[in-house]
């Protein structure tokens, strides 16, 4: 069976600057599992999430994104969403004159250009998913993300993760900046939109999330390598001890931010 | 009575004065005359009307047509002149013929230089159109909708004369049939009385061969309001021109002028609020596109008097550059004479921001498209405001500006 | 909230009786008043001219006399250039070290406390003294190092070659009528050229001095600092008063060659019936980087806008500028910057302070050309009115050629702003305490960038301000 997502060993440089950032990253992700990735800050795990995306800050040097089966490093940013990633941003853009309804029903059509839909059908749900991430009504009248506190800036994340059903989820630090009503509500609409076909990668650097959005793996990211993988108890782990434990059994320097 | 002048640039303090730039000037090869005097009598029977005009006609003739290094223009040629410039007007408001005697003071009393005292006394000599608003005491008036059509030239001469405690709104649109040179000069005299307010929307919707001027000077009273929304698309040469004159304590005005030049448009704005009593309130905020080949140039004037204690004065513009070639030029000048106030500026120019640009490409959206809807996002509270007076406006603005970005 | 005593306009003024002395000189040469062939002649022949330099005197005096005057910023039309005596050589030769000095001419710069700058080990302190070069001292270093550090004229003879290929070609004698003026009688100066890779460890400085009724100041200063290398040069001039109108119309062109970094702090503080028509110019190459710090605090008239032209990639450029306009004073300086090659960037600091009816101006002009990709600029100007009698006008002027660029300007005038004064009375201090500390703090960036005399006269205006309540 083909992986959903495959990264072998990836590197990637930041484009101007020469700087190596990915220094051989391996992972797969196969349908219906739940990846955790966890690091220091300044690990650059979110770079990650974004050469993934083909943001065109970052160049591949050598290596290989599969998606699929097929390699997507020849294909835009947008032709990869197209083709079912999704990623939600640790910081949210904020973009004015554009209504985040009309932002979602666009974005959908984009995504699922096949799909017949009616608009009707398309505002219900959008309807119900506002109402499940309990957000206010007027939030779809708004200009995308803007003058949004930063709960609703990842609610409306994770509402897109939600109306969107993309295929691999890559969620960049969604528990950063949530209070404990605000992490509960979003932990639990996750679960509820996982399917068996979806693989999500889920970036975080506090364990909490991972109490409630349970993953069937935990990768140690540091220094632009996944450096160690385990199960749940190893972010247990990590959460009373600190990322020490992989200093020594590893013998790796962190400088934690 | 004594005539108030309000120049455009005033630049003297206590007894040093400073060197003021001139416009050169340039006679027109066959200029108006006579002929076209007499024919834009036609259709005035007020005879104040009448020698209002032959006093700016005389002017007139003392002026040549401006050359303009940032517009381009080197002179200009009138073209043949029409006695009636067609307008399809919706609410109730008189034509100009009908001015009265506290409209025609209001035309005695306050003078301005408009983009070029040339073209000002060319609207005014040679009006073949023009609208008189006067309010009731106390009044609320529907809205009125001012449609021109720039097929032959136009040249208004409108006073608005706002009774206190009035209420108006006046959304001015012109169309292009885009076909030749269509040309416009205005001169606009609005006085809001104490207590009462104003909504003016312009919405220039001009052609690449259109010259479009529009020159309007406001009066504010004490507590007397004013919100404009000027919207100019297009043009081979558009230049609003707008003096706010604050003359009356805890006066209130906004103006926000949104535009989107491409091709070879250029379009060269000039918004000046001139502060002289005190508690007042003004903001200018500009927001814009551009395109190809054109330019767009804000110049965002705040001048406060002394005694303008307490004032607030704030003024911004923000122009979006999606073309190598195109030119966004700002001259934000604050010039203060009172210490007791608050005012600032800001200028900024950029191109889409790539992150934004980013963001928008990982939910699908093409390259071009996600462009385009960062750059049509600018025009869209502009839209969104003209709702308020009717659907088929603001989609109206919604298409021309999608089709040109 | 209690007020302090009584504040008294007056105190806030800056003191000029410092500088406000005459000395008695002897003058072994003067020109004729006013401006023709015969002076420039003179003058190029005092000085011992190659025939180039003779020639572009003459050719300048021409260009003056067909040129039309500025068509902008103060009014000059009082300027009656037939009364100001362009050229003045005191009876004194050049001198090598402090001691070798004329005694009333040291006398004059006791006063003025240059010796203590020399104590403060700079590395070389030039001093002119109505128009000539009277002390100079290069210390060892600065020779081994290769650094050509001496008057103008001097270098005009020393090393034709190279000044013949910087002398007027970042300011041609055609850029405006001054500009020509200049180039017919300019006169002293300093000559500095830093090799590639001499990094200057001190600041050199030069220092001015106008002493003559209806004199005309005239310097032409070439810096050249070649690729890597990296100098920083202070000038500060003054005048004392006298009714008749003093002229200053100097040139500074700045060489930022490719990699270097130059900074040129002025401090000018002419006294109140000089026109300073100064014309400040800089061109900087790949990587150069160029800083300006300007503290205009004299003259009755000033039109100052020093400019960096960013022609090569990456090139960038600040300017951190004070404005001072006192009583009777119109002030319009600003800033030019062009950038004209990609990867360019600019940063702009302008300030100003507006008392006792004086007339801050602030003008600047943005320019980016369709070449400069990449470029970034943000300008902020800041003006504080002290009082209501006083006017503050900024007036940029911002021209963006290019899409890929991200330019931004703000401009803020006022007072000081209640809400600080709050804060800081919340930490203890009176309400006089914070609006002096809000003042000092306001002016702060430059005192650092000045030399120590004028750090001390900007600091003595804000004690006032600690002594009395601005209102």
């Amino acid at each position: 069976m083909t992986a959903l997502l495959e990264i072998r060993d990836l590197r990637a440089e930041v484009i101007g600057e020469g700087v190596e950032i990915l220094k051989g990253v391996n992972l797969i992700i196969n349908k219906g599992e739940t990846h955790a990735l966890m690091g220091p800050n300044g690990s650059g795990k979110s770079t990650l999430a974004h050469v993934i995306m083909g943001n065109p800050k970052y160049r591949v040097t050598s290596g290989d994104i599969l998606f699929e089966g097929q390699s997507i490093l020849n294909l835009s940013t947008d032709e990869r969403a197209r083709l079912g990633l999704f990623l939600s941003f640790q910081i949210p853009e904020e973009i004015e004159g554009i209504k985040m309804r009309q932002f979602l029903i666009n974005s959908y059509r984009n995504i699922h250009s096949k799909d017949e839909r009616t608009l009707l059908d398309l505002n219900k749900s959008i309807s119900e998913l506002t109402q499940k991430l309990d957000l206010n009504q007027d939030f779809l009248e708004r200009y995308i993300n803007t003058g949004f506190s930063g709960g609703e800036k990842k609610k409306s994340e994770i509402l897109q993760m939600g109306f969107l059903k993309p295929k691999l989820c890559i969620l960049d630090e969604i528990d950063s900046g949530l209070d404990i009503d605000a992490l509960r509500i979003v932990s639990e609409s996750l679960n509820s939109f996982r399917t068996e076909e979806m693989g999500i990668l889920l970036i975080t650097h506090y364990q909490r999330i991972l109490n409630y959005v349970v993953p069937d793996f935990v990768h140690v990211y540091i220094d632009g390598r996944i450096v160690m993988t385990g199960k749940k108890e190893l972010a247990e782990q990590i959460e009373e001890t600190g990322y020490s434990i992989i200093e020594k059994e590893l013998g790796i320097n962190i400088n934690e931010e | 009575m004594d005539t108030i002048f309000e120049k455009t640039i005033d630049m003297k303090h206590n007894n040093i004065k400073a060197v003021e730039w001139q416009v050169p000037q340039i006679q027109a090869k066959k200029d108006y005359g006579d002929f076209e005097f007499q024919s834009s009598l036609e259709h005035i029977s007020n005879d104040y009307l009448k020698t209002f005009k032959s006093y700016r006609f005389e002017a007139y003739k003392n002026w040549g047509f401006p050359k303009w290094k940032r517009t381009k223009l080197n002179g200009y040629e009138p073209e043949k002149y029409i006695s009636f410039a067609p307008t399809a007007v919706k609410g109730k408001i008189f034509g100009i013929n009908g001015i009265d005697e506290d409209g025609i003071e209001i035309l005695a009393k306050y003078d301005f230089e408009g983009a070029h005292r040339k073209f000002l006394l060319m609207a005014e000599a040679f009006s073949n159109t023009g609208f008189y608003l006067k309010t009731e005491e106390g009044e609320t008036r529907e809205p009125i909708i001012i449609n021109y059509y720039l097929k032959a030239p136009i040249y208004e001469m409108s006073v608005y004369n706002l009774k206190p405690f009035s209420k108006a709104t006046v959304i001015r649109i012109l169309r292009s049939n885009d076909q030749g040179k269509g040309f416009r000069t205005t001169s606009n005299r609005i006085i809001v009385h104490k207590n009462a307010s104003l909504e003016l929307v312009n919405i220039n919707l001009n052609g690449n061969n259109d010259i479009n001027i529009d020159n309007i000077f406001i009066e504010l009273e004490e507590n007397s309001k004013v919100e404009v929304i000027d919207i100019n698309i297009g043009g081979k040469i558009t230049a609003p021109h707008f003096i706010f004159r604050f003359s009356g304590k805890n006066s209130v005005a906004t103006v926000n002028p949104y535009y989107l030049a491409t091709n070879d448009n250029i379009i060269d704005m000039l918004y000046l609020m001139r502060f002289y009593a005190p508690k007042t309130t003004g903001s200018i905020n500009g927001k814009g596109i551009i395109k190809d080949n054109s330019k767009a140039v804000f110049r965002g004037f705040l001048d406060i008097k002394r005694g303008a204690k307490d004032t607030n004065a704030a003024e911004s513009s923000y122009t979006l550059t999606l073309s190598e070639k195109s030119k966004a030029e700002a001259i934000p000048s604050l010039t203060v004479d009172e210490n007791e106030v608050t005012a600032s500026h800001a200028a900024s120019i950029g191109t889409i921001e790539s992150d934004k640009l980013y963001y928008l490409m990982t939910r699908g959206f093409s390259r071009e498209a996600a462009k385009k809807m960062i750059a049509y996002g600018i025009f869209e509270p502009a839209v969104d405001k003209l709702n308020r007076y009717g659907e088929d406006i603001s989609q109206e603005v919604r298409n021309v500006v999608f089709q040109r970005i | 909230m209690s007020r302090d005593k009584e504040f008294n306009i007056e105190d806030l003024l800056i003191d000029q009786s410092k500088f406000d002395f005459k000395s008695q000189v002897k003058y072994a040469y003067k020109t004729i008043p006013g401006l023709n062939k015969q002076v420039v002649e003179a003058i190029s022949d005092q000085k011992q001219e190659p025939k180039w330099m003779r020639d572009l005197r003459l050719k300048s005096l021409e260009v003056f006399e067909t040129w039309r005057d500025p068509r902008f910023g103060v009014d000059i039309s009082d300027l009656d250039v037939s009364k100001i005596v362009a050229y003045i050589k005191p009876d004194a030769k050049k001198a090598t070290s402090w001691e070798e000095v004329p005694s009333e001419i040291k006398d004059t710069f006791d006063k003025l406390g240059i010796p203590e700058a020399e104590r403060k080990a700079l590395a070389g302190v030039g001093a002119q003294y109505d128009s000539e070069i009277v002390y100079q001292n290069i210390k060892k270093e600065m020779e081994k190092l290769g650094v050509i550090f001496l008057d103008m004229e001097s270098a005009v003879r020393e090393y034709p070659d190279l000044v013949k290929e910087y002398f007027m070609k970042a300011i041609p004698i055609t850029d405006h009528k001054y500009a020509a003026f200049h180039g017919a009688v300019w006169s002293g100066g300093t000559f500095l050229y830093v090799p590639k890779g001499v990094k200057v460890p001190l600041p050199l400085q030069a220092y001015f001095r106008m002493n003559n009724p209806g004199m005309g100041q005239m310097e032409h200063t070439i810096i050249i600092a070649d690729e890597g290398s990296e100098v920083v040069f202070i000038e500060g001039c003054s005048a004392p008063f006298y009714e008749i109108t003093n002229l200053h119309a100097g040139a500074v062109e700045i060489y930022v060659k490719k990699g270097a970094r130059v900074k040129y702090a002025t401090i000018q503080n002419w006294s109140k019936n000089t026109y300073n028509l100064n014309t400040k110019r800089a061109i900087v190459d790949e990587d150069g980087i160029m800083e300006w710090a300007s503290g205009s605090m004299g003259s009755e008239k000033s039109m100052i806008y020093p400019a960096s032209i960013l022609r090569g990639k990456g090139a960038k450029t600040e300017t951190k500028a004070i404005t001072y306009a006192g009583p009777k004073q119109h002030m319009d300086t600003g800033s030019k910057v062009f950038m004209l090659a990609p990867y360019t960037s600019a940063n702009v600091d302008a300030r100003s302070i507006s008392i006792g009816g004086g007339w801050a101006f602030y003008r600047g002009w943005l320019r980016v050309g369709g070449n400069a990709k990449g470029a970034k600029a943000s300008v902020s100007c800041q003006a504080l009115m002290l009082d209501n009698i006083s006017k503050s006008d900024t007036i940029p002027l911002i021209e963006v050629h290019t899409d890929d660029a991200d330019i931004g300007h703000e401009a803020r005038i006022g007072r000081i702003r209640e809400e600080q004064i709050y804060y800081l009375m919340s930490r203890g201090l009176k309400e006089s305490e914070a609006k002096a500390l809000i003042v000092r703090g306001f002016v702060e960036p430059f005192a650092k960038e000045l030399p120590l005399e004028y750090a001390i006269e900007l600091n003595r205006l804000i004690n006032l301000e600690i002594e009395s309540s601005i209102g």
